[in-house]
């Protein structure tokens, strides 16, 4: 029995002895592994936004569990790069590349927040997403084309522009660059003819047609010259260059102020009913804060739902019972609601918190107009026209009540001034030939 | 996008570097000189707690002549509730150099929530005029001699109830009076509030205000005992139809026609550069002519002006101030009336200290005949990173995180510029909430001096004390069919030591503010101006003789010779 037995303790032995040579090495690799982990930046969250401060700490929590994840790092860096720690986000992104060397998402990210304080330094980051990036996505490039240009670097910019263009014919921030180039190194004509593309594209309308400009006013066309800065002026904001890492970069924006922005933006492009999803949070989460229920007001207002209007208006008004805005958009919930007197107190309620704006003016004028109260309309609409003496609205209003009182002329010279202003306009041409001829 | 970026990122990077950008800097062209000199003034703004937007936007300085008695006094004014104690300062210079206050009974001794002042004859005595901007309102004082000033601004015909910051008086008309542009600032909503991106309260920034439209109010031109007269005639010139939000204003001849132009800054839009149509009116030709953008086609929150001819082409350029998170621009005029973002060429990207300007001044300050930069350096959202290393005493708590220091940027003969902040300690070392840059002569020795204004700090008056100063000559364009006033407007060029250099007589510009009248000329080892050429705000010219360096000379109109010699 012994002889059967004796081998087995020395199998154990030879088992723990392993085992424990592995738990050694395990420990050692670990604490190896432990030391050449770096803990994420201290940040300090007191005082801000409980979701911007939830939102860091579980990042953190992220990078602490996984040190040497890349994506962990970028992440951080990512969310702190919106909340005005800089150093901290830029220690993160430098972090995340050491780690992922190959991503080209965290240079390229390191290299917007650079741009900045130090464009000259952000070529670096830039150049390395560039190169990781390849053809796709090509912000990166697009975005080292444009420091470079910006920078004085013009060679090396439009050797990026053109490598844009190689990749993608007819890139159009790419011909806008290089058209920029041009227009700086005295090639107005050559300038001029890398446009035409550029001025039919969403991303670069706006900025071409300005650019077409200043081309042809050094061409000495000053009526071409003029016609492109209207049209650039009339023309909407540029859409921003598809950028798939600042896209992501973006989700990591949160709180009250990040919510009012995209609420803000919807409301901006027509969207109230998008925007309404958007302040539904706000004033879910942040039911005290005032502007959550102004815009709620205001979006509501957009999509002529009066009494809704006035129910968010009424909350807003309670938190800043001085707000001029809030007042004037409670005057056209209740316009709306066909409670006109009622609106009237408002706006004069609100005029004497805010006498310089046109539109509390104008919006009186209105009202009193409704009651038949037309000298007293005069005065606000007069008021309103000393203000701002480029909305046609308040010339029409004016001639209107002016020509209801007997004078014509001074509403014919009121109408005039409208059509100056707006030729073609239909309601000018409407009460032009309600008004008659002049005498 | 990047806007958004760049946005969120405001005021987030850390202190200052502690050495120039370029290379090491020669010694200091500034001494601090204020208390010295006895101006006392510590700039008191109405801190409400609530963040709103007029406490972050400061008040500007003047440098003027009040007395007429060859030396400048400075009026220096505050941002309060115009029932509070603090009173706006006047400060006359002495025989001695010193300040004296001559502030009580003088008729400037009111409170308000000043921004901004011009300074003008109106009404073509001799005496200049001053305007303030507030607020709520403008105000016109009429200079009545033996230092008294009434307010005149109700029976001038002047009103404006719009927040108004920069003003300038010049003659867009060519009749011999000076008029009066007003730019107003943005329609803004007391109550709004600006939580920062951690969701604290800080100021508002422009977005989200209306914009106004900028005033010309034309003189009517009522002379001697007469009050003076202004008609509103901002919609038939043209003015109304290009509304914007104006942070300053210039006032020059941008396209070489002889009239002058106006030239507004404006905050987070595109700038806006009004071309005189020789007929009353004007239009807006900014984006023609290269000014309304940066080279990169983008707006920027546009501030404080400078212009000058830095490159010595003989055409003026023009530089505009920016918050930190952008980039300043420096356009240059090339050809006649065509300007392009030549920052980068000019060395004036890789700054050092990458800071939020408002006042900025071009000037040689070491009368090499090239001309310098400074710029009045102060925050409008609060840092959040660590503060300077050294902040001006008497700065009020409140106003701390948004101290920068100032900068000077040394132009090397070429048109390139290097920072010589490090250099400057009188100017550069304390950093305070810069918004006001005055330039002017206040010793008389030839040296451009400069005041710096500050949001709740004291009123810095640096005296230039630059070692290696160059020669110089000081001119003094006057017209004596105008009652001897300043020829506000009038282009001076010299010829000295085969240079020829252009300066512009027009105190508005910087921040908010007024310089001195009169021009100065660095004019390195030249002994002599061979030559000095005055194009007239009428559009006539006249050529002076060639006078020694280191002096002042009076010009008067009609004085001169009108071809060349």
């Amino acid at each position: 029995m012994s002889a059967q037995t004796k081998p087995a303790p020395r199998r154990h032995r030879r088992i723990g002895f392993t085992l424990a040579l592995a738990l050694i090495a395990g420990v050692l690799v670990l604490a190896l592994w432990r030391k050449n982990s770096v803990p994420p930046p201290a940040v300090s969250t007191a005082g801000l936004d409980p979701a911007v401060a939830q939102l860091i700490q579980s990042n953190l929590a992220v990078v602490r569990h996984s040190p040497r994840s890349g994506d962990a790092w970028g992440r951080l860096g990512s969310t702190l790069m919106h909340y005005e720690f800089a150093d901290e986000a830029r220690q993160c992104f430098a972090r995340a590349q050491a780690l992922a060397p190959s991503d080209a998402r965290w240079p390229c990210l390191q290299g917007v927040l650079m741009l900045q304080r130090d464009p000259r330094a952000a070529l670096v980051p830039l150049r390395r997403a560039t190169e990781l990036s390849g053809s796709q996505p090509d912000a990166p490039r697009l975005r080292l084309a444009q420091v470079l240009a910006e920078l004085g670097e013009h060679a090396e910019a439009e050797a990026q522009f053109q490598a844009l263009l190689r990749a993608a014919p007819g890139h159009p921030p790419a011909q806008l660059g290089l058209a920029r180039l041009r227009q700086a190194q005295g090639q107005s004509a050559a300038s001029t003819n890398l446009l035409p593309g550029c001025l039919a594209d969403p991303h670069t309308a706006k900025a071409a047609a300005a650019l077409l400009a200043a081309t042809l006013h050094s061409l000495g066309d000053t009526t071409g010259a003029r016609a492109a800065a209207r049209r650039s002026a009339d023309a909407p904001a540029d859409a921003p260059w598809p950028d798939p890492f600042w896209t992501e970069a973006l989700a990591f924006r949160v709180g009250r102020r990040a919510l009012i922005e995209d609420a803000s933006a919807l409301l901006d492009q027509g969207r109230p009913d998008e925007s309404l999803r958007t302040l539904a949070a706000v004033t879910r989460d942040y039911p005290e804060d005032g502007e959550g229920w102004y815009l709620t007001g205001w979006a509501w207002n957009q999509m002529r739902r009066s009494a809704e209007a006035e129910r968010a208006l009424r909350e807003h008004l309670r938190r800043e019972p001085q707000s001029p805005k809030g007042h004037s958009q409670l005057a056209i919930a209740l316009l709306g609601q066909r409670r006109t007197a009622e609106a009237v107190e408002i706006l004069e309620a609100a005029l004497k918190l805010k006498p310089t704006w046109r539109e509390l003016h104008f919006n009186l004028g209105y009202a009193r107009v409704q009651l038949g109260r037309d000298a007293e309309a005069l005065a606000a609409l007069r008021a309103a026209l000393a203000l701002d003496p480029n909305h046609v609205p308040t010339y029409t209003a004016l001639a209107e009540v002016l020509a209801r009182r007997g004078d014509r002329e001074e509403a014919l010279r009121l109408a005039r001034q409208a059509e100056e202003l707006s030729p073609g306009d239909p309601r000018v041409a409407a009460l032009r030939q309600r008004l008659g001829p002049a005498r | 996008m990047l806007w958004l970026a760049l946005g969120l990122l405001a005021g987030c990077w850390p202190p200052p570097a502690t050495r120039d950008a370029n290379g090491p800097a020669a010694a200091p062209w500034f001494e601090d000189f204020g208390a010295r000199a006895g101006v006392r003034f510590v700039h008191e703004v109405e801190t409400s707690g609530k963040f709103n937007f007029s406490e972050s936007m400061g008040s500007g300085g003047a440098f003027l002549d009040f007395d007429n008695d060859g030396r400048l006094d400075i009026y220096l004014i505050h941002n309060v509730h115009p029932a509070a104690a603090a009173t706006n300062r006047l400060f006359r210079q002495q025989p001695d150099g010193r300040f004296a206050d001559a502030t009580p009974g003088s008729g400037l001794d009111v409170a308000g929530y000043g921004n901004g002042l011009a300074v003008g004859d109106v009404n073509n005595d001799g005496l200049p005029e001053v305007l303030i901007t507030e607020y709520d309102r403008v105000r016109l004082f009429l200079n009545r001699g033996g230092g008294r000033f009434t307010d005149i601004t109700t029976a001038a015909g002047l009103s404006n109830a719009h927040w108004c910051i920069p003003a300038a008086f010049f003659d867009y008309d060519r009749d011999g009076w000076l008029d009066l542009v007003l730019g107003n600032y943005l329609d803004v909503d007391p109550t709004q509030r600006c939580p920062d991106a951690r969701g604290q309260l800080d100021f508002c920034g422009p977005h989200g205000f209306h914009s106004t439209i900028t005033r010309l109010y034309r003189n009517l031109g009522a002379g001697g005992a007469a009050t003076p007269r202004f008609e509103d005639v901002t919609v038939p010139s043209g003015l109304s139809r290009a509304p914007g939000k104006a942070m300053q204003i210039a006032c020059a001849d941008f396209d070489g026609d002889r009239w002058p132009d106006i030239f507004i800054t404006d905050d987070g839009l595109p700038n806006r550069l009004f071309i005189n149509q020789r007929n009353g009116t004007f239009r807006e030709e900014a984006v023609a002519r290269g000014l309304a953008f940066t080279g990169t086609g983008a707006t920027a929150a546009n501030m404080g002006i400078a212009l000058g001819d830095t490159d010595g082409d003989g055409w003026f350029d023009v530089f505009v101030a920016h918050l930190a998170e952008e980039q300043h621009t420096l356009w240059r005029q090339k050809p006649r009336g065509v300007f392009q973002d030549a920052t980068a060429e000019a060395g004036l990207l890789g700054r050092g200290w990458h800071t939020t300007g408002f006042g900025a001044v071009f000037a040689d300050f070491d009368g090499d005949g090239a001309l310098d930069l400074a710029v009045a350096n102060g925050l409008v959202k609060r840092r959040t990173g660590p503060a300077p290393a050294r902040i001006v005493a008497g700065l009020a708590p409140f106003w701390t995180p948004y101290a920068e220091p100032s900068q000077l940027f040394a132009n090397d003969g070429a048109g390139r510029f290097r920072e010589v902040s490090s250099a400057n300690p009188a100017f550069c070392g304390e950093a305070f909430v810069g918004r006001g840059l005055v330039c002017g002569d206040v010793d008389n020795d030839g040296g451009p001096d400069l005041l710096l204004t500050g949001i709740g700090g004291p009123a810095r008056l640096c005296r230039n004390v630059a070692a290696s100063r160059g020669n110089w000559l000081g001119v003094r364009a006057v017209d004596p069919a105008l009652g001897g006033r300043d020829a506000h407007g009038a282009e001076v060029s010299i010829r000295a030591g085969g240079q020829r250099q252009w300066r512009l007589a027009q105190p508005a510009g910087s921040y908010a503010s007024s310089h001195d009248p009169r021009v100065l000329f660095g004019l390195g080892v030249a002994r002599r101006v061979e030559v000095i050429e005055v194009l007239w705000p009428d559009g006539a010219v006249e050529f002076f003789p060639g006078v020694a360096a280191g002096q002042y000379v009076t010009l008067r109109k009609g004085s001169g010779k009108t071809t060349p010699p």
